[in-house]
């Protein structure tokens, strides 16, 4: 995410932060290196973390990293990371990185990140995780990529004071939602921590977004099953207010005086 | 090089003055009490709510000033009462319409009602009373007040089971 004043912040480290590190190299349209990048972590779930170590402006002893994540009840996020960023299982240990690198607890409330005010609050998926509700002078963005609020709730949607996630979506612009499954699935992987596709059209009513990027895709998803999912799920919430698009890569999102652009990236220089 | 940034407070509960509001009087209700600014519950209490919806048990859920939020089916029956009919109730409220006693008839102390304590000191307690029940009937109980703390320590409130001596 890039706010208009050039502030950095990054949903997570799976395996897409490589090439983001590659891009802010390359790209002319970014201070180079950033003078500062801020990882919001949700949860150290391996596909949330695995890219970490290889995220280049690590390694750049003028880049300001700072990390925010969830400690456990008894473990610090520094030993929680230690235990991947070091060997066996990484070359490097996490206190060698040569940039000027700081840890955060999460959850917060009303963290300034230059013109962004992120917030984050525990939601339900297994083990410490948080979302993260980021305002921006131009909407809101809400992050929830692995989020089951239905979980053991009767007739899904609940009340919203009873429902998992809806202080960090409520009125988003943009939400950025798991959405794993398809209702079939879900039967099966109950308390799993994801959600299905019409999961997240309930919630994101409930919580009156204005669009939701279905993220987290099942890893055995063909694009076109997607696009199926999709047009089932616009079809079965026809005269909804809340619009859906799939999350694929090589698109941004860019947020307006609270309206939202998709479009595919743009072609490195 | 790396350091961390604010580490976590140490795990120290500060009180919340839960005894104090058991008094006759009902104190004025603070505005931070009111979910007006944050409509959602934290996620620990959904959880535990949810849960308990599910279970055999009777249990009985406060916040952190020892508001009654919610109690399950099976506590319906021990005191004798519908959660529908009741909702939400002030600590005040509902400390004082099941009157605990002991055995002999003697009112039981605020501060010594495993609810009380788990909110007080954060940890469990255990206490064997006689509640009236809102059906108007004695009934001896075994109570067992469980603090819920997060993982940070924050004081979420509280958990009993109300277990019925047959
Ligand atoms: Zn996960
Ligand atoms: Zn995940």
């Amino acid at each position: 995410m890039r706010g208009d004043d050039g502030t950095l912040l990054v949903l997570d480290a799976g395996t897409g932060i490589r090439r983001l590190g590659v891009s802010l190299e390359e790209s002319p349209r970014v201070e180079n290196p950033p003078p500062r990048a801020d990882i919001l972590l949700t949860h150290l779930h391996m596909d949330h973390i695995q890219g970490l170590g290889f995220f280049g402006p690590l390694y750049d002893p003028n880049v300001e990293i700072h990390i925010w994540g969830p400690a456990s009840a008894t473990r610090p996020l520094r030993a929680r990371l230690t235990r991947y960023l070091s060997p066996p299982l990484f070359p490097v240990h996490l206190r060698s990185l040569p940039s000027q690198l700081t840890l955060h607890e999460v959850p917060k409330e009303d963290l300034e990140v230059g013109r962004f005010r992120v917030t984050s609050a525990y939601v339900c998926h297994p083990g410490p995780t948080v979302g993260f509700r980021i305002e921006t002078p131009d909407g809101v963005i809400a992050y929830l990529p692995d989020h089951e609020p239905a979980l053991g709730v009767r007739e899904f949607p609940a009340d919203p004071e009873w429902t998992s996630g809806y202080s960090i979506a409520k009125g988003a612009d943009l939400l950025i939602h798991d959405a794993q499954y398809t209702d079939e699935e879900y039967a099966t992987h109950v308390g799993w921590g994801h959600s299905s596709v019409s999961q997240v059209a309930a919630f994101a009513e409930l919580a009156e977004a204005k669009h939701v990027v279905l993220f987290h895709h099942d890893p055995v998803r063909a694009d076109e099953e997607l696009e199926v999912i999709l047009a089932e799920s616009n079809r079965r919430n026809h005269g909804s207010t809340v619009t859906m698009s799939i999350a694929a890569e090589e698109r941004s999102y860019t947020l307006e005086k609270g309206e939202l652009r998709i479009e595919p990236l743009p072609a490195p220089a | 090089m790396l350091q961390d940034a604010e580490p976590l407070p140490p795990k120290h509960l500060e009180p919340v003055g839960a005894k104090e509001r058991l008094a006759v009087t009902i104190p004025e209700r603070t505005s931070e009490a009111e979910p007006r600014s944050n409509p959602q519950m934290p996620i620990e209490l959904i959880l535990a709510r949810q849960l308990i919806s599910y279970l055999g048990v009777p249990f009985f859920l406060v916040d952190p000033r020892g508001d009654l939020l919610y109690y399950n089916e099976a506590a319906e029956s021990v005191l004798g009462i519908r959660f529908e009919e009741t909702g939400r109730m002030p600590m005040e409220e509902w400390s004082r319409a099941f009157t605990p006693t002991t055995a002999d008839g003697t009112a039981l102390e605020p501060q010594s009602l495993p609810l009380v304590v788990a909110l007080e000191k954060g940890r469990p307690s255990y206490a064997d009373m006689w509640i009236r029940s809102l059906d108007d009937r004695a009934r001896h109980i075994q109570v067992i007040g469980l603090p819920l703390v997060g993982l940070a320590g924050k004081r979420l409130g509280a958990l009993a089971v109300l277990w019925e001596v047959e």
